[in-house]
Order: C-alpha cells, then sequence, then structure tokens
C-alpha cells in the first residue's frame, strides 16, 4: 500500500516537474511569472477534448498551432504594453483570463465537460499506472535530455547569461528578443500538450488550470531559494516537485 | 495646499451624489448601488496599502474573503449577527499579520505571493464540506439570514464614507507622509528615523480592516457565500478599478463602472463582464502610465 501511495506520488511529481519547468524557463528567461500558463493548460485539454476522437493524433497539430499562436500573441502583448517584470506578469494574468473566459463563452451549455476515450493501465508494483502518466514520465526524460544538449553547446552559454543578466547579455550582442520568445513558444506548446493529455482523465473546466500553476509556482519558489543556474536549476526543480507531490500526496 | 483643498473639495460631491442617487432609483438599481458602494471600500481600502506604502496586493480576497466566509460559518453554529464585527476584526488581524510579514519581500514578490494566497483559498475553500448530514459548506457555500437592504445600504455607504474621510485625512498627516516616504525609498525613510517596519504594520491593519468590514458587509448584502469571493475575479477587482487613480474619488467611481459594466455585459453572456476585465488587465500597465503622467 505504501509503495503504490509512492508510485502515484512519483507521477504526480513528474507531472508538476514538467509543468514547473515551464514557469521556471519563463521566469528566468524572459523575467516574468507567466500567470497564463495554467490556461494554456487548459487550452490544450480543450483542443484534445474537441479533437481528439475526430482527428486522433492529428489533432496535435492543432494543438501545436493554437499554442504557438497564444504564446506568440502574449509575446507581443508583453513587448507592446509591458515594461519590466511585474507588468508582464499582470499582462500574463490578463491573458490567462481572457483564454478561460473565451472557453467558458463557447461553452455555456456545459461547465465540466468528460472526454470520454479508453485508457490503458498499466501494473508498477500493483499501483495503477495510465499510459498517460508514463507519456509524461517520457517528456520529462526528453525536456532534460533537450537541456542537457542546449546548456553544453553554444546557446547553453548565450542562456546561462540571459539568466543571469538580460541587459548585460544583450550590450554583448546576444539576441534576447529571439530567446525570450522562443521560451515563451516552446513552453506554451509544453503546457498545452500536458493539458492534451491529462485531459482524458479528469473533468475539464475553464478554471482548471489555476490549481496546477499554484503548485507549480510553489515548487519553483522553493527551488529558487537555492540559486542554482543553468541544468543544476532544472534538475533540483523535478527533484524539488517529487518531493512536493510525495509529501503533499501522503496527506 | 489650496490646489489639494480643492481637489478634495471637488471629490466630496461626486461621493455624495453616488450615495444619495440610489435613493431616488427602483429596488434593483438601489440593490446594485448598495453593492458598487461595497465595492468602492473595499478598492478604496486596497488603494490605501497601494497609494501610501506601494505595496500592490492581489491577495485582499483574504480578508475580503474570508471575513465572509468566517461570519457565514459563525452564524451557521448560531453565533449571533450583531457579533459578527469580531469576526471581522479578527480576521483583519491575521491578514495583518500575513499582508506584514509578507511586506518584508520586495515589491515584485509581494504580488506574486499575495496572488498566490487569493488562489490558494479559492482552491482550498470548496474542501470545507458535508459530513454526517452536517453542513460546513464546500462548493455550495454557507447562507445567512436575510437583512432589509435598507439596513445594507446604510452600513456600506456608513462605510464608504468611514474609508473615504480616513483617507484623506491620512493624506494630510504626519502618519500619512511617513508611509509615502516608506513607499518612495525604504532605505531614506529609514535615514531619516522612521520605524518602516512599524509604519508597514500600520498600513497593513488599516487597509485590513477597512477590507475585512466591506468583506462583512458584503456577506450580509448576498445573504449568501460561495468559495467564489475568493476567485481571481474578485481579487483583480480593485487593480482594475483603480487603474485610472489620480486622486481618492476615481478609485471609488471605477469601482461603480466596473459594477454597473460589469452587470450591463452579463445580459449578453453569463460572466462576459471577466473579459472586459481581461482586456482592461492587459492593458492596464499603459493605462496606469497615462494616469500616473497626468496627476
Amino acid at each position: 500500500m505504501e509503495i503504490e501511495q509512492l508510485i502515484i506520488n512519483f507521477f504526480s511529481g513528474v507531472f508538476l516537474a514538467v509543468f514547473a519547468i515551464g514557469i521556471s524557463t519563463n521566469f528566468r528567461i524572459v523575467k516574468f511569472l507567466n500567470l497564463a500558463y495554467g490556461s494554456f493548460f487548459t487550452l490544450g485539454a480543450y483542443i484534445a477534448y474537441h479533437f481528439f476522437v475526430k482527428l486522433g493524433f492529428f489533432s496535435l497539430a492543432i494543438l501545436l498551432l493554437a499554442s504557438v499562436f497564444s504564446g506568440i500573441l502574449l509575446y507581443v502583448l508583453i513587448r507592446l504594453i509591458g515594461k519590466g517584470i511585474l507588468e508582464a506578469t499582470i499582462i500574463s494574468l490578463g491573458f490567462g483570463i481572457l483564454i478561460e473566459e473565451i472557453l467558458r463563452l463557447f461553452h455555456t451549455t456545459g461547465y465540466f465537460l468528460i472526454l470520454d476515450i479508453p485508457i490503458k493501465i498499466y501494473y508498477i508494483f500493483s499501483a495503477k499506472i495510465t499510459s498517460w502518466e508514463l507519456t509524461q514520465l517520457g517528456i520529462l526524460i526528453i525536456v532534460l535530455l533537450a537541456f542537457t544538449l542546449i546548456f553544453k553547446s553554444k546557446y547553453g552559454i548565450k542562456i546561462k547569461f540571459i539568466e543571469e543578466d538580460i541587459e548585460l547579455a544583450s550590450m554583448y550582442g546576444v539576441n534576447s528578443n529571439f530567446y525570450e520568445a522562443l521560451c515563451i513558444c516552446k513552453t506554451s506548446v509544453l503546457a498545452a500538450i500536458l493539458g492534451f493529455l491529462s485531459s482524458p482523465h479528469q473533468a475539464l473546466f475553464p478554471s482548471m488550470g489555476w490549481s496546477v500553476l499554484v503548485a507549480g509556482i510553489i515548487v519553483f519558489a522553493i527551488t529558487s531559494q537555492l540559486k542554482l543556474v543553468g541544468f543544476r536549476h532544472y534538475l533540483m526543480l523535478v527533484i524539488v516537485s517529487i518531493a512536493y507531490a510525495e509529501i503533499i500526496g501522503w496527506f | 495646499m489650496v490646489k489639494v483643498k480643492e481637489k478634495i473639495e471637488l471629490q466630496i460631491p461626486i461621493l455624495a451624489i453616488l450615495l444619495i442617487l440610489p435613493l431616488f432609483t427602483n429596488f434593483y438599481y438601489f440593490w446594485l448601488f448598495t453593492l458598487a458602494s461595497i465595492f468602492a471600500s473595499y478598492t478604496l481600502s486596497w488603494y490605501l496599502m497601494e497609494k501610501f506604502c506601494g505595496r500592490t496586493s492581489l491577495g485582499h480576497t483574504l480578508p475580503f474573503g474570508l471575513t465572509a466566509y468566517l461570519s457565514a460559518i459563525a452564524y451557521f453554529f448560531n453565533y449571533p449577527l450583531q457579533l459578527l464585527p469580531l469576526v471581522a476584526l479578527i480576521v483583519a488581524l491575521l491578514s495583518t499579520f500575513i499582508f506584514y510579514i509578507t511586506s518584508m519581500l520586495d515589491r515584485v514578490k509581494f504580488v506574486f505571493a499575495t496572488f498566490l494566497y487569493s488562489v490558494l483559498l479559492w482552491e482550498i475553500a470548496p474542501f470545507i464540506v458535508l459530513k454526517k448530514d452536517i453542513l460546513y459548506g464546500g462548493e455550495e457555500g454557507f447562507s445567512i439570514a436575510l437583512i432589509p437592504p435598507n439596513i445594507i445600504y446604510i452600513l456600506s455607504s456608513t462605510l464608504l464614507i468611514a474609508v473615504f474621510v480616513f483617507t484623506i485625512l491620512l493624506h494630510k498627516s504626519s502618519l500619512g507622509l511617513k508611509m509615502m516616504a516608506v513607499r518612495d525609498d525604504e532605505e531614506a525613510a529609514l535615514a531619516i528615523g522612521i520605524d518602516v517596519k512599524r509604519i508597514k504594520l500600520l498600513n497593513s491593519f488599516i487597509s485590513s480592516l477597512f477590507t475585512s468590514f466591506a468583506g462583512l458587509i458584503y456577506i450580509l448584502h448576498f445573504s449568501h457565500i460561495d468559495p467564489d469571493v475568493f476567485s481571481v475575479e474578485n481579487a483583480i477587482f480593485p487593480f482594475i478599478a483603480s487603474v485610472f487613480a489620480g486622486n481618492f474619488v476615481t478609485p471609488v467611481l471605477g469601482s461603480y463602472l466596473l459594477i454597473f459594466a460589469s452587470k450591463a455585459l452579463n445580459t449578453i453572456s453569463p460572466q462576459f463582464h471577466l473579459v472586459l476585465y481581461a482586456l482592461l488587465l492587459i492593458i492596464s500597465p499603459k493605462l496606469r502610465r497615462i494616469s500616473n503622467a497626468h496627476s
């Protein structure tokens, strides 16, 4: 029973880690707390609800388009209107609420939606684990591998430079705008994929992203206290996420 | 000084019109004006923290919502209505402590932390549920006795006048100047002998106290409360309502406008007003810059 619980909590931690990596990347590279992040997650879940049964995995193309478009739009708004971390955060909050409300307006007939598709279940030490949770683990491994490669490449030095001092990085010729836009787009896609994959496992409603967002911010805030840079920070984020899920899951 | 006096003299008639106007309207508008005055008190209490201490809180649903929620729970356990202000006072003290501790963080982290409080409360509130045939609330929330609208109107108007007068007096007082000195530069304020911690504590208390009483009148007005009192919508309300704030009556006017616009938009589609809130939030940095430049 205890091992079962540990395994289930571990997979919750994996989900949280992927989510928190997105929040953290936005904060460290683009320098704002992306409060629209939970809404990107919701957007992904709603795309799965509308298109997965009809289009199967081709619906991922719609997901990609919608999340990249939303990410770019958020970036443009921040650049046009916001100055500094606080204003960018406020804009992202407004943008997140806007996504949520547009979804609500188009789903006035039912608040809670259910995507009814068969779910494959696997047993690990008698703990029920779904294919979705295993996919998340796969995504986390891919993300960490990608970070390893990026931080060992010449781009990694630039990203570290942006993380530590964006103004100095710009003065030394690093195209910080490009990295910022790319970061928002990539993390928007990541959050939307998480929402897409989690859609068969929970009731869908417009404000479903807030609780995940809060957990992600808490994990990120704890990890930030350690003041690590580069790949170490993201690795620590995974460890803290799993520890957080184990502790919270226990209660 | 003359200019300040002129400005205040202009603000008082506006407030008076807003408070007298509902007496000449039908029941629906009377109810709506009362609601707007409750939210105006909420916004002005929030503005006390923003204007005087430079702390932008997205967590004022803590004193506002918690007072409303705990008052309803207290009433459920047969706590007399007359003693509910005590609940507001306790919540104000608790909120003061939380805001004061949070104010040790820098201004940006203060916004993040207070936002987390409000969303956490929103998430936790539905867990107060029905157990063994005893109602503990949950998604459905709690109800309390119906209070005549006239009494609510008097209470809300009195609170709004009290917050407004207090804000003006504070602005002119040495305490207000000390608060603004802390807002402008904490280290410089410390250097000239201002007890920064005490000032922050006082500011947190004043803002929390008025907000708690606004929360109390809010539950009396609706006679019902549910977890949505802690929603992001309520958390961002004072921020949006005071987006054009130059003097003390503009947050009040902003609250009235938002409440009336919300009701009008909701006739198009339920919750449609949140689209307006979202758009205002997105352009708020620009609007605030214009407002600051103007003032």
